[in-house]
């Protein structure tokens, strides 16, 4: 019951529509970002960010929120608006805790730890240890620096694609023809960063 | 880089190869290192990922945001003109009429009480019309007007001091019609009926009694009529 309270046609409509092909999930993709911008100001005052950093962590609140959605993960227990509310809280915090730091990729341990999770506890701390030795923001930088070959690869691993799908936009022979080379490229960018490294 | 250690985190080895694989873990010091660097680069390329449709999106959304912000504001900004335009219409031309119209009546109210009285008048009704007008006394004064056309409608003082009477009663449309006959007498040198029309319609300040008046103030310049100069500096 008090979950049907929370929900109103617009949030019906909303999920239906993002779980739609382009156009119709544009439309609404765009009508959920239109229908809460409100809270930018409302950040602004209340977080003291100016107002392109809240305006950006608006837009990836609203990001989250379609992924969630389109992945079927949104599990409907509170309206959209106080959905995009919280994570929107959050990612204020985060960029306020950024700013203080002047560090970036706060919300990149919680995704090292869903791959972690798989393993055995052991195995997980010596990971966890080791992975400190390899920056995720220099590896960014690098993975830019690449032959365009290499960084189109990278970056269609990192969008999600599938080998398959990577191989039939990019133009490999097969999928697994894909991998290695994704692979390949790997090897090449963990050598670029031990030469930046050392 | 190891096939193994993608089909690990993919969930495509089997039961033993994934035992294995994370008994090698605790033993192969470069697997681990490997396993670290993948995870932390599948962390780097998502984050790019992310970032880029971020900033795609960011850009898209903020476009659309400052369109409808845009769009708002001229949609304020143009109903704000279009009060503005109408308000300083009805300003202008109530203002304008309004003074106009203010000008005409301080005539009929100033210059038109005192009706001259000529020397040698053999009609003792006219005369006694032209006094009780100039004694301000208007209803008397229309009344004898009225009982001397009734013996001559077409009689020109009579229908003077009955318009004049009827203006200053602010019986505009009767003072009108009584213009309009006094109008039709052609044998009249001086006939200021179109002067008394003209302040009659801008006094009254009805739907196109500015405009009529005005047109009749133009005949009386183009005509030199009476009333000539008063019509000069209304029309100023």
């Amino acid at each position: 019951m008090w979950i049907s309270l929370g929900r109103s046609n617009f949030d019906e409509d909303c999920i239906k529509g993002i779980q739609q092909n382009y156009p119709q999930r544009q439309i609404w993709e765009n009508k959920l970002y239109m229908a809460y911008r409100y809270m930018i100001k409302d950040a602004i005052y209340k977080h003291k960010l100016n107002e392109d950093e809240a305006s950006m962590a608006y837009s990836d609140a609203i990001l989250a929120t379609i992924h969630q959605i389109d992945s079927n993960k949104f599990q409907q227990r509170s309206s959209l608006k106080t959905y995009i509310f919280k994570i929107f809280q959050f990612k204020c915090i985060d960029l306020l805790r950024a700013n203080q730091t002047q560090k970036s990729g706060h919300n990149k341990t919680e995704m090292l730890e869903d791959y972690l999770e798989l393993l055995p506890d052991e195995q997980q701390d010596i990971l966890r240890m080791l992975s400190v030795k390899y920056e995720v923001d220099l590896l960014k930088t690098k993975i830019q620096a690449m032959d365009e070959r290499c960084k189109t690869i990278i970056l269609a691993w990192g969008e999600g694609y599938k080998d398959s799908e990577i191989a039939e936009e990019l133009g490999y022979q097969s999928s697994a023809v894909a991998k290695t080379s994704r692979l390949r490229c790997l090897e090449k960018l963990k050598k670029l960063y031990h030469i930046i490294r050392n | 880089m190891k096939e193994q250690i993608e089909d690990y985190f993919n969930g495509t080895l089997s039961e033993d190869e994934r035992k294995q694989f994370e008994l090698e873990l605790l033993s192969n010091a470069m697997l681990a290192e490997d396993v670290a660097f993948y995870l932390q680069a599948k962390q780097a390329a998502k984050a790019i990922a992310h970032d880029n449709l971020l900033q795609e999106k960011h850009q898209q959304w903020t476009m659309l945001s400052q369109k409808k912000d845009r769009s708002k504001r001229n949609q304020w900004i143009g109903i704000a003109a279009s009060l503005l335009l109408i308000i300083s219409i009805g300003f202008y031309f109530n203002w304008f009429q309004s003074n106009l119209s203010a000008e005409a009546n301080a005539i009929v109210s100033n210059n038109l009480k005192n009706y001259p009285v000529h020397l040698g008048e053999e009609k003792s009704n006219l005369k006694e019309a032209i006094h009780l007008y100039n004694e301000q006394q208007y209803e008397e004064s229309s009344l004898i007007a009225m009982n001397i056309l009734k013996e001559n409608p077409n009689d020109a003082e009579g229908l003077k001091i009955l318009g004049l009477s009827q203006m200053q009663l602010k019986a505009y449309d009767e003072a009108i019609n009584t213009f309009t006959q006094l109008d039709k007498q052609n044998e009249l040198i001086n006939n200021p009926a179109k002067y008394y029309m003209a302040l009659a319609h801008l006094v009254r300040n009805q739907k196109d009694d500015e405009l009529k008046g005005k047109e009749l103030l133009e005949i009386v310049l183009k005509e030199n009529l009476p009333g000539k100069q008063e019509a000069i500096k209304l029309l100023e």
